[in-house]
């Protein structure tokens, strides 16, 4: 039996106190001391922030407020490129590949 | 105001808070003891909303070791309860991301399951009282099996906004998503829960 409007309606009504209903459960025994007792030999494990913490924030000063200026420089770079008319340096390196010797002679006598 | 760290804060911490957070930025990784103690029954109701029993312990851990990373990033624009809520509601959307990338496509029979609960519940005549505990139960495995059908940034967004009341605003900060994002997902999250209510068996 497929649900009408009305039943949807309830139905999701009923889903959003069971989703607060939740929130009022016993949670009196979740992280007691044993656990925060492992999060702070966690802690000390991964040790003092003062190192680590300068690396990162040198990271994120420079590297990612870099990377859009990055970005807009390869896409003027690949616009520039495939703009530019590479077909006379194309004859010349064509004419030295199949006459290195003749394009040595010319190029030595300045023609 | 507050000078820490050559950074003017705002006093919207406590300023108990911020002596630790100082000392912890400083070196003293023991000091976190205090923001770990007086934040954890906080941060542990978050996790619960979100996620199943039994993993709120291991995802609190998770919050308060990323916490602890972070915390030369927090600016103090907000109190860091709210600084930190946001780092567990980020954890959790993690955790379902995970899962969504590891789960396993489920068999036919899973979803006779819901299917019943539906009927039972449309069957019932008193289906505006839900306050009974095992009709809460089933509506909570219904909810859970429906959310698990939506992808995690989907599940997320429904949770924030349509149960937890957030603003569009509040849960793209929440989240790193657009405000307009998060209106479209929000729609199209909905529907498509509606869609899985519709009868898990035409889905």
């Amino acid at each position: 039996m497929k649900p009408s409007d009305k039943d949807l309606h309830n139905i999701e009504n009923a889903m959003a106190a069971a989703y607060h209903g939740k929130g009022d459960a016993d949670l009196s025994e979740v992280a007691g001391d044993m656990w925060q007792i492992k999060v702070m030999s966690h802690i000390r494990q991964i040790g003092p922030l003062n190192s680590e913490s300068s690396y990162l924030e040198l990271f994120d000063r420079f590297v990612w407020r870099f990377a859009p200026v990055a970005c807009i420089l390869i896409i003027v770079l690949a616009a520039c490129l495939y703009n530019i008319d590479a077909s006379t340096e194309y004859k010349i390196a064509t004419a030295y590949v199949d006459d290195p010797v003749g394009y040595a002679f010319v190029q030595a006598f300045g023609i | 105001m507050v000078v820490m760290n050559n950074r003017i804060k705002p006093d919207f911490t406590d300023p108990d808070d911020i002596q630790a957070i100082t000392k912890v930025i400083k070196g003293d990784e023991n000091a976190f003891e205090y923001l770990l103690k007086k934040y954890k029954h906080h941060v542990v109701k978050i996790v619960h909303k979100h996620l199943p029993y039994d993993q709120v312990e291991e995802t609190a851990h998770d919050v308060f070791i990323r916490a602890y990373r972070s915390l030369p990033t927090f600016k103090g624009k907000s109190s860091f309860k709210q600084w930190l809520s946001g780092i567990a509601v980020r954890t959790c959307y993690d955790f379902f991301r995970k899962k969504y990338r590891s789960r396993e496509i489920p068999m036919s029979a899973l979803s006779d399951r819901p299917q019943e609960i539906l009927e039972n519940m449309m069957s019932d005549q008193s289906i505006v009282d839900f306050n009974e505990k095992t009709k809460q139960k089933q509506i909570r495995e219904l909810l859970d099996w429906a959310l698990d059908k939506l992808k995690p940034k989907d599940r997320m967004v429904l949770e924030l906004i349509y149960f937890e009341g957030f603003s569009g605003k509040e849960t793209a900060d929440l989240l790193g998503l657009s405000v307009a994002n998060v209106k479209i997902r929000t729609f199209r999250s909905r529907k498509k829960l509606r869609k899985l209510l519709s009868g898990p068996g035409y889905v």
